[in-house]
């Protein structure tokens, strides 16, 4: 589908300028220049404007993510169950510091997604895991995505 | 006693059929058949209902702002956000008894006068997000939404809005803001949203779990309501409970509990440890040492604790202090929007120093940096984020908790 198709999913009302964004997300992974070109002719809206509203969610990504993005909460709760070791473990798996992205992951920090109780909880590529272990994570990374 | 809770079965959602059948939407029925808008407005007022987000405010007051607006358009808006860390009532709601908030939207929207309701819903709940639009679904084939409501002249129109990822979305007129399609920004306040809210019209925004006890108010009465508990904080109250406790998890209970009965609403404190502290109220709560357990958190504007959003979050000797002082900051300073300087600056220095702290590195600078830091984030930030960023560590300086920082 492309962008032109997904915005006419959209009647061009203010009330649909996050719910476009966060469609055009989804479907291509990122918000190009090129999109919030689209998006902001769509909706008359300066690019300026949907840039500004693109790039304050967490959620949409202004640049082509890495094929493996995970995510792991380090809310209270989930440190509460040892997510800084989970962390630890994994950033020296990858070889990658928490915050940081290579040509095959992104690791990154997440807020609070509401699984208290099952944690710690670790997001990969926008799907939520719980009760998390650094081998489950890395059997994760290996089965799904052959690393 | 319990209202919110009821009629859970394990791990089941109340479909429509199911929800009928415990007599759901007679709520609606009595309301939209029997009652004026002022009438409902009026049990709920009586029923002393204070909004279960974490503010407290009297829900029939802010309803009769709105209801005084006559001749406009007005917004109805669920605030189910819930992004405070530790906190899962109002997503555990969604997922289990969806009819019972959209049960009280369509009586709130009825009882104000708004043809237009959204549900403001956090962008990673996705089983919440199934279970809610399968339950409007419902609702519009079952003529409990959309036009002439149950042969009434009432109309309303439901939708769901989801959130992108944004902690400060949970603050209403940043939540108005991101569905008016800008960046979610808090508002300058006054104008308040039942003056000024979506697309400038008067608004309703009230939290999901506020909405779910509004369809027992209308059936029981707002007298009967107001006798529940505590008669500054009537009602149950939903707590998310998790930490050193034995069985973490959603427990609803009236607001007379002392943290210590909170603690044995979980099953008590977890074999073999022993608690630390409490923080009631998610990363934003105050912290409650070992020697203060009798103590109520309530809704009271005089009550040394706040009973927030009612998470309940149990520390053993198991954790450290400085690593959880981290965990704090880290999250507000991710979620700080940036919009005013004392707040994006400060969580940031903030949290350099508690990382030096954490990594033994915590100097002289840093002692005499810090009460002017937390000071700052505590009278000048735009929005209350800033004043939220430092009540923990404000109480961790209280009680002398970690040696460096007294």
């Amino acid at each position: 589908m492309t962008i032109q198709r997904i915005l006419l999913l959209f009647p061009p009302k203010e009330k649909n300028i996050l719910r476009a964004i966060k469609a055009v997300n989804e479907k291509f992974g990122w918000i190009s220049d090129e999109a919030i070109g689209k998006i902001a002719r769509y909706f008359n809206k300066s690019e300026s404007h949907i840039f500004s509203v693109a790039s304050f969610y967490d959620e949409i990504n202004l640049e082509k993510p890495a094929p493996v993005v995970i995510e792991i909460c380090d809310g209270a709760n989930c440190q509460t169950k040892s997510a800084d070791n989970l962390i630890k473990k994994i950033e020296s798996f990858l070889k990658l510091k928490v915050g940081n992205t290579n040509r095959n992951f992104s690791l990154n920090k997440m807020s609070c997604v509401g699984r208290c109780v099952e944690g710690p909880v670790a997001k990969v590529n926008g799907v939520i895991y719980t009760q998390m272990t650094a081998d489950k994570v890395i059997a994760l990374i290996q089965s799904k995505f052959g690393y | 006693m319990k209202i919110l809770t009821k009629n859970w079965e394990a791990n089941q959602t109340l479909g429509l059929g199911e929800y009928f059948k415990t007599g759901g939407y007679q709520a609606l029925k009595k309301a939209l058949k029997k009652m004026s808008p002022e009438k409902v407005i009026k049990e709920i007022d009586k029923s002393g209902l204070k909004g279960r987000g974490g503010g407290g405010f009297p829900v029939g007051q802010k309803w009769k702002i709105v209801f005084d607006k006559k001749n406009q358009q007005k917004y109805f808006i669920c605030n189910l956000d819930e992004s405070e860390p530790g906190n899962f009532k109002d997503k555990t709601l969604a997922e289990r008894s969806p009819h019972q908030i959209l049960e009280g939207m369509i009586i709130g929207a009825y009882a104000v006068g708004a043809n237009q309701a959204f549900i403001y819903l956090n962008g990673t709940f996705k089983e919440a997000g199934q279970e809610l639009e399968k339950a409007i679904e419902e609702c519009y084939r079952e003529n409990l939404l959309g036009e002439n409501i149950l042969g009434s002249k009432f109309d309303l129109n439901l939708e769901i809005f989801y959130g992108a990822g944004a902690y400060i979305c949970g603050e209403e007129s940043a939540l108005i803001n991101s569905i008016e399609g800008k960046k979610g920004e808090p508002r300058k306040k006054p104008p308040y949203p039942c003056d000024w809210g979506l697309f400038g019209k008067p608004t309703v925004v009230n939290n999901a779990e506020t909405l779910a006890n509004i369809s027992w108010i209308i059936e029981n009465g707002g007298e009967k309501f107001s006798k529940i508990g505590k008669t500054d904080s009537p009602g149950t109250k939903l707590f998310s409970i998790d930490g050193a406790v034995e069985n973490p998890g959603l427990y609803e209970s009236s607001m007379n509990n002392t943290v210590e009965d909170l603690i044995h609403l979980a099953g008590g404190i977890k074999q073999g440890l022993n608690l630390k502290f409490v923080q009631i109220g998610g990363s934003s709560g105050r912290i409650i040492p070992k020697g203060y357990l009798s103590e109520t958190p309530s809704y009271s504007p005089d009550s040394e604790i706040p009973i927030g959003s009612g998470s309940v979050l149990v520390f053993s000797e198991l954790d450290d202090i400085k690593k959880v002082l981290l965990s704090w900051i880290n999250f507000f300073q991710r979620e700080s929007c940036g919009k005013c300087v004392p707040c994006r600056e400060g969580t940031f220095r903030l949290k350099q120093i508690l990382e030096r702290l954490e990594n033994g590195n915590f100097d002289e600078n840093d002692r005499q940096d810090l009460p002017k830091l937390i000071w700052t984030l505590d009278n000048t930030t735009f929005c209350p984020l800033g004043k939220f960023s430092v009540v923990a560590i404000k109480d961790v300086i209280k009680y002398r908790m970690v040696r460096e920082l007294n």
